[in-house]
C-alpha cells in the first residue's frame, strides 16, 4: 500500500513537472507566470534526485556505507572532520554558491526566458549535478585528492602543472569579470558606492571583535555587522540626496576600477582575520537572506514574465553579448547548469569532511540542484522586466547610444517598445541618476529583485531601498569572491614561482607576498581596465571568456570521471559522464573557435583587432585615442591567446584520455585504480545524521 | 557523534486532547528551533571550537583565539568559494 502511494506521488510530481516544462516550452499567446518556472524546476529536480541520482549512487558509483571515509580514517580535528550531512550540505552549498548563477541567467535572458531556463534545469540535472556528485565521490575514495591530482594519476602525467596553470588562468578571468560587474553597477552611483565603501570599516570592526573581543563568535559578530550594513543601505539615501556627499561618492568607471584593484591588493595581503574573513561572514549571511527573501517574494508576488520565450537575438545579433543560442546560451550560463569550478570545490574540503559515502548523493547532487534553483530565480527576476527596460540597462552605450532618447529609439526599432521618460523615471525611482549602460547583469537583476521585494513589502516607496539592498548584496558578495580569489591565486603564484625561484615560495616572506599579489592584481586589473574602456561594455567579451574556461574545466572533470568509471569496470554506465562531456566539449570548442576566428568584429577577437587596425590606418581614430585603440587591439590578441591555449590544453588531455580509454576498453591496459584500500567503518550505518 | 543536546520539558497530566495537542506542538516547535540553532552554529563555524575541544588530537590544546586564527588560515589558503 505504502509503495503504491509513493508511486502515485511520484507519478503526479512527474506529470506536473512535465506539464510545467511543456507550458514553458510552448506557451506563446499569453505572458507566462513565473510560478510555472518554479514548478518545472522543483519537480524536475525532485524527480532527478529521487531517481537519477539514486540510480547513479546504487548502480554506477555503488556507494558503500560500510566503508570508512577519510574523515573517519584520518580524523585530525582540523581538515579531516566527520561532519553531519545537513551541516556539510550547508557548507558545500555556501562554497559553490557564487555570483555566477545570478549573473549568467540575467545575461542569457537576452535570448528570452526559454533557452536559459531549459539549460538551467536540464543541464543541472543531467550535467552539473552529476559532475559534482561523481567528482566528490572519486575524491572521497582518494583521501580528498584535488581534481588536478586525480587527472594526473588517472589520465596522464601531463596533468599536474597544466591543471595548476589552467586554474590560475580561469581565476584571473573570473576575478576580472566580477570586478567589471561591480564597476558597471556602481559607476556614478553615490548611494551604492557609499554603502559598499561602508562595508569595509564594518568588516574591520567585525574582524577586531572576532580577533580580540570574542574570538570565534561568528554569529554575534555577524549580527552586529549585518545590522550596520542594513543601516548603511538606508543611510545611503541621505548621501544620495545631499549635493556635497553625493558628489564625494560619485566615481567614474576608471576611478572605481583603480579603487577595486587597490582594494583587492590590500584585502588579500592584509591578515585574513582583519578584513577578508569578516567580509566573508557578512556576505554569507546577506547572501542567504537575500536568496530566501527572493524565493519568498517570487512565491508571494507570482510575477508575470514580461520577456518573451524567445527574442530575435537568438540569431546572434544581441547587444548584451554576441553569439547565437548555440553555443553561447550554454556558455553564458555556467554556474547553475554545469560549472567546472564546482569540481574544484567538490574535490576540496568537502570530501575530507564527509562521514559516509552515502551522504555524497545529498551533498554532491543535492547542493548543485539548489544552486540551479537560485539560477532559475535569477532568470525569473530578470525576465520580470519588460524587454525595453532589460535592454536599456544591459546594452552598452556603444550600441544603443548614450542618451535615453537614443537608447529608446534603438531598442524600439528592435521591436521592444521603450519610452525614454519611462527609463529615466525608473532610474529616479530606484535612486540612481541613470540606469543606462549598466551592463554586467547586476543592476538589471537588482531592479527585478527590487520590484519583487517591493511587491511584497513597502510598495513603490521602498523601491530604491530594495534596489540598493540588492546591489549591495551582489557587490558585497562579488567583492568577497574577489579578495578571497586574489589571495588563493597569490598562493598558486607563490607555489608555481617557488619552483623557479625558491624564496617566492616561502609563505611568510613579505616581499614574496607583495610581488605575487602585485602580479595577480595586475593580471586581473589589466583585463578589468580593458573592460572598462571597451565601448561595447566589456562584459560581452570577458563573460564568454569566463564561461568557456569554466566549462573547459568541467570537461576536464567529466573526462577524469569517465576514465575512472572505465577503470572501475563500469563501461555500460559511462554515458552518465560521457554524454555531458561530449556536449560540453562541443559547446566550448565551437565557442572558442567562433570567438577566435569569426569574421564579425563583434564576435571574433581577431576580426575586431583587424577592424580596429584598419580604422587607425584609415585615419578614423582621433589622435588622442590611438594609444587606447592600440591597447584594445593588443587585448583582443591576448584574449585569442588565452582562449587558444586553454582549448589546446583541454584537447591534449582529451586525446590522452582517448588513448587510455581505448586501451582500457580493448583490455590491453592494466586496470590500476588509485582508490585507497577498503577499511570498514567503526560507525553503524546511517550515523552522522 | 551527534552533538545536539535536546531538552524536553517534563509535562505531566495534560487535561484534555486540545491541551495535549498544543503541548505536542510547542514541544515540536521548540525541538525544531533548537535543531535549527544547532545547525546554524555548526554551519557558520560558531561551534567549531566546541567541536575541536571534544575531538582534538594534539596535546597542547589551542586557545579559542589560536584555534580561530588557525582555522582562518587553513580556510583561506585554498579555493573555498566558487564563481
Amino acid at each position: 500500500m505504502k509503495t503504491a502511494l509513493k508511486v502515485l506521488i511520484w507519478v503526479c510530481v512527474s506529470v506536473l513537472g512535465a506539464a510545467a516544462l511543456g507550458t514553458i516550452a510552448f506557451e506563446r499567446n499569453e505572458p507566462l507566470n513565473a510560478v510555472w518556472l518554479v514548478v518545472a524546476a522543483v519537480c524536475t529536480y525532485a524527480v532527478a534526485y529521487r531517481f537519477y541520482s539514486a540510480f547513479i549512487a546504487a548502480k554506477v558509483l555503488a556507494l558503500d556505507g560500510s566503508r570508512a571515509t577519510p574523515a573517519e580514517r584520518l580524523e585530525d580535528g582540523k581538515d579531516f572532520v566527520p561532519t553531519n550531512r545537513w551541516v556539510l550540505l550547508g557548507h558545500h552549498f555556501a562554497a559553490i554558491a557564487g555570483p555566477g548563477p545570478l549573473v549568467g541567467p540575467t545575461l542569457a535572458a537576452q535570448f528570452g526566458y526559454l533557452p536559459g531556463t531549459l539549460w538551467l534545469i536540464l543541464g543541472a540535472a543531467l550535467g552539473g549535478c552529476v559532475q559534482d556528485f561523481t567528482t566528490l565521490f572519486f575524491s572521497i575514495r582518494r583521501n580528498g585528492k584535488s581534481l588536478g591530482q586525480m587527472a594526473r594519476e588517472e589520465v596522464g602525467k601531463r596533468g599536474g602543472m597544466l591543471a595548476l596553470i589552467a586554474v590560475l588562468a580561469i581565476m584571473i578571468i573570473l576575478l576580472a569579470a566580477v570586478a567589471l560587474i561591480v564597476v558597471k553597477a556602481l559607476k556614478d552611483s553615490p548611494w551604492g558606492t557609499f554603502t559598499l565603501a561602508m562595508t569595509i570599516p564594518i568588516a574591520i570592526l567585525m574582524g577586531i571583535y572576532l580577533r580580540f573581543l570574542r574570538p570565534g563568535r561568528v554569529l554575534e559578530a555577524s549580527f552586529i555587522g549585518v545590522s550596520l550594513v542594513v543601516f548603511a543601505v538606508i543611510a545611503g539615501q541621505w548621501v544620495n540626496t545631499s549635493p556635497s556627499w553625493s558628489q564625494a561618492f560619485s566615481f567614474s568607471g576608471p576611478t572605481l576600477a583603480i579603487a577595486i584593484i587597490v582594494y583587492g591588493f590590500a584585502a588579500s595581503a592584509l591578515p585574513v582575520w582583519l578584513l577578508l574573513a569578516p567580509r566573508d561572514y557578512l556576505s554569507a549571511f546577506i547572501k542567504i537572506g537575500a536568496i530566501l527573501a527572493l524565493a519568498a517574494g517570487i512565491i508571494f508576488v507570482r510575477p508575470v514574465l514580461q520577456m518573451p520565450a524567445l527574442t530575435r537575438f537568438v540569431d546572434g545579433t544581441g547587444p548584451v553579448f554576441a553569439g547565437k543560442i548555440f553555443p553561447f546560451c550554454f556558455i553564458t550560463i555556467a554556474c547553475g547548469a554545469v560549472s567546472g569550478f564546482h569540481a574544484l570545490i567538490s574535490s576540496g574540503t568537502t570530501p575530507k569532511m564527509i562521514t559516509s559515502e552515502l551522504h555524497a548523493r545529498q551533498v554532491g547532487y543535492g547542493a548543485m540542484a539548489m544552486e540551479s534553483f537560485v539560477g532559475v530565480m535569477a532568470m525569473i527576476a530578470a525576465c520580470a522586466l519588460t524587454p525595453g527596460v532589460y535592454f536599456a540597462i544591459n546594452s552598452p552605450a556603444g550600441i544603443v547610444g548614450k542618451t535615453a532618447e537614443a537608447a529608446a529609439s534603438t531598442i524600439s526599432s528592435w521591436g521592444y517598445p521603450l519610452d525614454p521618460s519611462a527609463i529615466t523615471a525608473l532610474a529616479h525611482r530606484v535612486g540612481e541618476r541613470t540606469l543606462l549602460d549598466r551592463t554586467g547583469g547586476a543592476p538589471s537583476l537588482a531592479v527585478g529583485m527590487a520590484q519583487i521585494f517591493s511587491g511584497t513589502i513597502g510598495g513603490d516607496r521602498l523601491l530604491s531601498i530594495w534596489y540598493h539592498f540588492a546591489i549591495m548584496f551582489e557587490a558585497l558578495f562579488i567583492l568577497t569572491v574577489l579578495d578571497a580569489g586574489t589571495r588563493v591565486a597569490r598562493f598558486m603564484v607563490q607555489e608555481l614561482g617557488g619552483r623557479v625561484w625558491k624564496p617566492l615560495g616561502r609563505q611568510g616572506w613579505l616581499p614574496g607576498i607583495l610581488l605575487s599579489s602585485t602580479l595577480i592584481c595586475g593580471a586581473w586589473g589589466y583585463f578589468l581596465w580593458q573592460g572598462v574602456q571597451d565601448p561595447l561594455g566589456g562584459i560581452n567579451s570577458i563573460w564568454p571568456l569566463f564561461g568557456i574556461s569554466n566549462q573547459l574545466l568541467a570537461s576536464v572533470a567529466l573526462v577524469v570521471g569517465t576514465t575512472i568509471l572505465l577503470k572501475m569496470g563500469k563501461l555500460r554506465w559511462i554515458w552518465i559522464t560521457a554524454v555531458p562531456m561530449v556536449w560540453l566539449v562541443a559547446v566550448t570548442m565551437t565557442a572558442s573557435y567562433q570567438k577566435i576566428f569569426d569574421p564579425n568584429p563583434r564576435m571574433g577577437f581577431l576580426a575586431q583587432a583587424r577592424a580596429l587596425s584598419m580604422q587607425i590606418v584609415a585615419g578614423k581614430i582621433p589622435a588622442d585615442h590611438i594609444a587606447q585603440t592600440q591597447r584594445l587591439i593588443l587585448n583582443n590578441r591576448l584574449d585569442v591567446a588565452v582562449t587558444a591555449v586553454l582549448a589546446a590544453m583541454v584537447l591534449a588531455l582529451i586525446v590522452e584520455a582517448l588513448f587510455v580509454w581505448s586501451s582500457l576498453i580493448f583490455g590491453k591496459k592494466d586496470v590500476t585504480t588509485h582508490e585507497t584500500p577498503y577499511v570498514a567503518t567503526r560507525w553503524a550505518a546511517g550515523t552522522g545524521d | 557523534m551527534i552533538e545536539r543536546q535536546l531538552s524536553h520539558s517534563e509535562s505531566i497530566q495534560p487535561k484534555n486532547s486540545l491541551a495535549n495537542f498544543l503541548d505536542a506542538c510547542s514541544r515540536a516547535l521548540s525541538r525544531a528551533f533548537s535543531t535549527a540553532w544547532w545547525w546554524l552554529r555548526q554551519v557558520t563555524g560558531d561551534a567549531a571550537y566546541d567541536n575541536y575541544l571534544r575531538h582534538h588530537f594534539h596535546s597542547p590544546t589551542l586557545t579559542r583565539t589560536q584555534f580561530y586564527r588557525d582555522s582562518l588560515r587553513r580556510k583561506y589558503s585554498t579555493i573555498n568559494r566558487c564563481c
